[in-house]
């Protein structure tokens, strides 16, 4: 008996001209994201990508990986059969008998892609089932709540069997590369990670931009920083890391600026770098991950302040969401434990006690032309250090 | 590089690695009974030897750990559990590493009672506390010879009387991790019954730490085989042991020299920088820590501003670095939150350089200055 991997896309369904398209990225990615963890062949009929595991002891590992390809939204292990009623109920019985041993109920679902099978759907659940039911004289039929539910698919080149509570979720969303580039702004932090993923999900590929201003914060704050990026690139496959030396520009507006102004300025230094990290690396968008209010400088006014020194779409995808809804999903993501390691918190040196929270561009505009702008994005962007993060 | 942690660890020496290259020629597990076998148990005597020389005791009485951690642990509640019996107390300080702090936390969640003594504003041991809390049901008394945060050196050696006449059933144990081959360590003059004693200290090897018991018996913390009379069974890290070994016979436990340096470096830093403290006292110092608070600065960004200069140095002791709470040594001696924010530890081994003192005084001068004016 011979088992194969079932993983079924979504949205790119939907998609008109493009999708030929958007199942190339997606088939791609899935060789990407498996090459290194084991040897497949993977093919794509009718919405169904069909991953067969070279080595049988990896297959779990394969599965978990497909899991979090973006683009698919569910994998299952299913036996092969041909097509031959007789051969799908003896596959179901032998392959299936671990999951209904432990079951009281179950049903049989069937759905035949091939019209020239010669029996239609109802038949071959009623005849797959009447034949488990006798096979497995404890458990009964039940068609409205049962524990497990069979399916059966016949398909162009064969049939396929499988239980539908072995069936793991997927990520769901569109294939990596299919919404070009964003850049996202990477901080140690537990939102930003979170905020990449999301826009991630929905096909675009991330770059990422890190600021990091040693003494004031470490090495292994910085290194954190890259192991959040691998974490994410278990999603996205790869990612840029820019990583810029941004002390000498706290410094100087720590020298100049008034202090209640000092993160608002800091962070328009902050997209004003993004942006040109991402127009010369041909990224279309900037990824931050602010929520309204959470903290002085994400105030919608703290906003306006920061968000009008760049020319550029301004994703923010956690804006209306609760720190705790944020929390939850970096948990899932990976990500969580991670942003919480204690490194990063040198950097409240430079943190205003009493920031502004209702700023004026103007006010902000006239404490920042105390300070020579373009010479020190200049200065910053010459040191910029490019990291290639891949998957742990 | 001017690597001053080296209470963190040390960089193994060129003895240290030869002898433990002899591991490899001499691969036999000790215990076998053919003639190689036989062959590695002699060098791990030999080893235990040089040692037990050192401490002034019977080579029958050391048994090699996998460090200072695991000595502690097995001292700790190989004790408690011994003695159980025989009464409830078990003393400590609220100075001592965490491997001994933890082991006595997990004790009191069994049911012990734990009291733990304070020291004075210089870090050393209240003896008036100490001896108040000895009393019939004493059963262990713990306390560290040199403080890992501070150098400060205990009055070990004034212990045992006080505890003849007050806690007659309890053992001594001393955790010597800091102090072994940089002063004299002497069991047997302390009436201490247990030792604890690390290689990676002095120029061994990580991985590698002994316990020195004295008659009584302690009860094993694992099981397993017969080796060292089952104490601490387990095939011996013949490697480690022999580095151990070739890097204490290397220790004069003699710290004049060190004394004489760190007043040195007291003077310049003295001299030539404004607000600090230094925290604990020349006097009762082991003379290879020194712990200054630079008044208005985070002693992490010293640290790694000196990283610069490739200078490393520590805040706090290395075992506690990973987490944000503030130093327990010095919250015990009484220090404000300023001076202990400012807190940077400096820890020194033979051969010492005058030239290296002088660059590192330049250099955290220079550090200092920036930070201070930026923290405002």
């Amino acid at each position: 008996m011979k088992e194969i991997l079932l993983a079924k896309y979504g949205e790119i369904i939907l998609k008109g001209g493009n999708r030929p398209r958007f199942e190339s990225m997606l088939m791609n990615n899935i060789a990407n994201s498996i090459k290194k963890v084991a040897d497949v062949k993977a093919r794509l009929m009718q919405a169904t990508i069909y991953v067969d595991v070279l080595e049988e002891e990896k297959t779990d590992l394969v599965m978990e990986r497909l899991a979090k390809v973006f683009g698919i939204v569910s994998v299952t292990r299913a036996a092969v059969c041909e097509k031959d009623i007789e051969d799908i109920k003896r596959v179901a019985k032998e392959y299936l008998a671990p999951d209904l041993e432990a079951a009281s109920s179950f049903k049989v679902e069937a759905k035949r892609s091939d019209k020239l099978f010669p029996m239609n759907s109802m038949e071959i659940s009623k005849e797959v089932g009447g034949f488990l039911d006798d096979e497995f004289p404890h458990i009964k039929a039940d068609m409205h709540h049962p524990e497990r539910t069979v399916r059966v698919e016949v398909r162009d080149f064969a049939a396929y069997v499988y239980c539908m509570e072995n069936k793991i979720k997927g990520q769901g969303g569109m294939p990596i590369g299919s919404g070009s580039k964003a850049t996202l702004l990477l901080s140690g932090g537990i939102d930003s990670p979170v905020a990449g993923h999301m826009i991630a999900k929905r096909g675009v590929e991330i770059d990422a931009v890190n600021f990091f201003s040693f003494p004031y914060t470490s090495e292994r704050a910085k290194e954190k920083v890259i192991e959040l990026a691998s974490i994410i690139a278990q999603y996205t496959s790869k990612i840029n890391l820019y990583v810029v030396p941004f002390t000498e520009i706290q410094l100087a507006i720590r020298d100049n600026c008034p202090e209640e102004h000092m993160t608002l300025i800091m962070r328009r230094f902050m997209m004003r770098i993004s942006e040109r990290l991402a127009r010369k690396h041909k990224s279309k968008a900037l990824i931050t991950g602010e929520s309204v209010g959470q903290v002085a400088s994400q105030t919608l006014a703290a906003l306006d302040v920061t968000n009008a020194v760049v020319d550029m779409p301004i994703l923010q995808p956690l804006i209306g969401m609760d720190k705790i809804e944020v929390v939850d999903r970096a948990r899932e993501l990976g990500t969580f434990e991670t942003s919480i390691l204690p490194y990063e918190d040198c950097c409240t040196v430079f943190t205003p006690k009493h920031p502004t929270v209702n700023p004026k561009r103007e006010n902000i505009e006239k404490s920042e032309s105390r300070l020579d702008v373009e010479k020190l994005i200049e200065e910053a962007l010459a040191g910029v250090e490019l990291i290639e993060v891949y998957p742990q | 590089m001017i690597y001053l942690d080296n209470a963190a660890t040390t960089k193994p020496s060129e003895a240290a690695f030869k002898a433990a290259a002899q591991a490899v020629e001499c691969f036999a597990n000790p215990s076998s009974l053919y003639g190689p076998g036989l062959e590695a148990q002699k060098l791990i005597e030999k080893s235990k030897g040089i040692i037990a020389s050192k401490l002034g005791i019977d080579r029958k009485n050391i048994f090699f750990t996998s460090g200072g951690t695991e000595a502690n642990n097995t001292a700790i509640f190989g004790a408690a559990y011994a003695k159980r019996r025989l009464g409830n107390r078990v003393i400590t300080t609220k100075v001592e590493h965490p491997s001994v702090l933890e082991a006595f936390k997990k004790l009191g969640e069994e049911g012990f009672e734990v009291v733990y003594v304070g020291v004075d504003e210089n870090g050393i041991v209240n003896m008036d506390e100490l001896e108040a809390a000895l009393n019939e049901d004493t059963i262990l008394v713990s306390v560290m010879h040199v403080n890992n945060e501070t150098g400060m050196i205990m009055p070990v050696e004034r212990i045992k009387p006080m505890q003849e006449k007050l806690a007659p059933k309890a053992m001594l144990h001393c955790d010597c991790v800091q102090s072994f081959g940089k002063l004299p360590v002497l069991p047997k003059k302390w009436g201490a019954d247990m030792v604890s004693i690390s290689a990676h200290k002095i120029r061994g090897f990580k991985g590698c730490g002994a316990l020195y018991v004295r008659d009584a018996k302690i009860r094993p913390l694992i099981f397993g085989g017969e080796q060292q009379q089952g104490l601490r069974p387990g095939t011996e890290n013949v490697a480690g042991i022999l580095a151990f070994g070739a890097a204490a016979q290397e220790c004069d436990c003699d710290n004049s020299r060190l004394l004489k340096f760190r007043a040195e470096f007291e003077d310049e830093i003295k001299k030539n920088i404004d607000n600090v403290i230094i925290n604990g006292t020349a006097k009762n110092n082991s003379g290879s820590v020194i712990n200054i608070s630079f008044l208005g600065i985070k002693a992490e960004i010293l640290l790694h501003a000196l990283e610069k200069h490739e200078i490393y140095v520590s805040t706090g002791s290395a075992c506690s670095s990973h987490k944000p709470q503030p130093s327990h040594v010095l919250t015990a001696m009484g220090k404000s939150r300023e001076e202990i924010a400012g807190a940077v530890r400096m820890s020194f081994i033979e051969p010492l350089e005058r030239e290296e003192l002088i660059y590192t005084v330049e250099a955290i001068k220079k550090e200092v200055n920036t930070i201070r004016r930026y923290m405002r």
